[in-house]
């Protein structure tokens, strides 16, 4: 205790005095300053008034219904996109060898694939053709197809000729009309000789030119 | 020098424990005493607060307490352990009411003029619950709140010092 800087001094009015050098006694503020802006050990003290159960409770339930409202708009602002069947677009790619050897050929969904994939079913079917390439319309829909050089539209039933190079890339867009939904088919290379979409292309015709 | 207190210097300590003392019963009042000296700073009379020790023996209810002769003798045992000749400066006691103003009843001002009218002793009063506090003497006959004159303080060497390196 003797350490601290208090050193006796005097006895006045029967009253001990000591002595402190200002420079020993470090002043730390006014604990009855409504700002309380003392140091921080001092004031963490103040601040420990007990918080109510009911109150750590009721932060707990605000929490958790911010989180579960939260997780709900995400997913009801993903239902939505899925609803607006406009937006989808399946991407159809089809890679060949020069030879002409199927290489791969895949359907690329640009969003929530998940939810897509029950009700997932092409429209329409694709056919190699000595010329071309041959789209058949097997939905009951109208089918809108744009391509580079070519426009039009199949009626339910029908088919459409893509004229194509063996080593040609095309690229074409095929429009459900009625559903609004759009497949953009990439045929990246090679003589196409394998059909998509439909089971039982076999029977189907390999020429377009007879149409 | 005259006999009048320039400022009240109370150890950092002495608060965040009268605090936890008074915690300990929120229904009902509680006291104790403050302990300190008096202090020659710079030429001023300084009143020095350096440790509180709470009341053994008393009677309280929600809205009043009165200490026991028994927690006075206890007291002069307890500050006859100091080197440093401590004495006692003043009382504490709680105002369990949640409020914003804790100023004392008149059971607080029966007690106040009884055995702390000298012109060092102080009388804190805490409310545990609202936190809220003041500090108050008697001078001129009359009970005044002196919470301006009040300054947390460390001393040299300390160990709240070294760790703050203040």
């Amino acid at each position: 205790m003797e350490e601290d800087g208090i050193e006796w001094d005097h006895v006045k009015d029967n009253l001990k005095i000591f002595k402190v050098d200002e420079e020993n006694l470090i002043e730390l503020g006014n604990p009855f300053q409504p700002d309380r802006s003392y140091a921080p050990e001092i004031r963490k003290v103040y601040v420990k008034a007990p918080l109510p159960k009911w109150y750590v409770a009721l932060l707990i339930v605000f929490i958790l219904l911010t989180g579960i409202f939260f997780v709900k708009s995400l997913t009801d602002n993903s239902i939505a996109r899925i609803l607006e069947a406009e937006e989808i677009t399946y991407v159809l790619e089809i890679e060949y060898s020069p030879e002409g050897e199927l290489l791969q050929y895949y359907l690329k969904i640009n969003i929530e694939k998940e939810y897509l994939k029950e009700s997932f079913g092409v429209p329409f079917s694709l056919h190699r053709s000595r010329d071309g390439i041959m789209i058949k319309n097997n939905s009951s829909h109208t089918l809108r197809i744009s391509q580079l050089h070519h426009r039009g539209s199949i009626q339910p039933g029908e088919d459409y000729l893509i004229m194509r190079a063996p080593d040609e890339v095309i690229e074409m867009e095929i429009v459900d009309v009625e559903t609004g939904i759009t497949y953009r088919i990439i045929v990246h290379r090679g003589v196409m000789h394998e059909e998509f979409g439909q089971e039982d292309s076999d029977e189907l015709p390999s020429t377009a030119g007879d149409i | 020098m005259k006999n009048s207190v320039k400022k009240i210097a109370m150890n950092y300590q002495v608060l965040p424990g009268i605090y936890k003392d008074l915690q300990r019963d929120l229904r009902n009042e509680m006291a104790g005493f403050l302990i300190g000296c008096m202090l020659s700073v710079d030429r001023e009379l300084w009143l020095y607060i350096g440790d509180f020790c709470p009341a053994t023996d008393y009677t309280s209810t929600h809205t009043g307490v009165r200490i026991n002769p028994k927690s006075f003798l206890d007291l002069d045992k307890r500050l006859a352990h100091y080197k440093r000749n401590y004495i006692c400066v003043g009382w504490y006691h709680s105002h369990p009411f949640n409020s914003d103003f804790v100023q004392p009843s008149h059971v607080d001002v029966q007690t106040i003029f009884q055995s702390f009218s000298d012109f060092y002793h102080v009388s804190l009063i805490v409310d545990p619950i609202s936190n809220n506090m003041d500090i108050w003497k008697v001078r001129d006959g009359n009970i005044i709140s002196v919470k301006e004159m009040v300054s947390l303080v460390a001393l040299k060497g300390n160990e709240y010092v070294k760790r703050w390196k203040l």
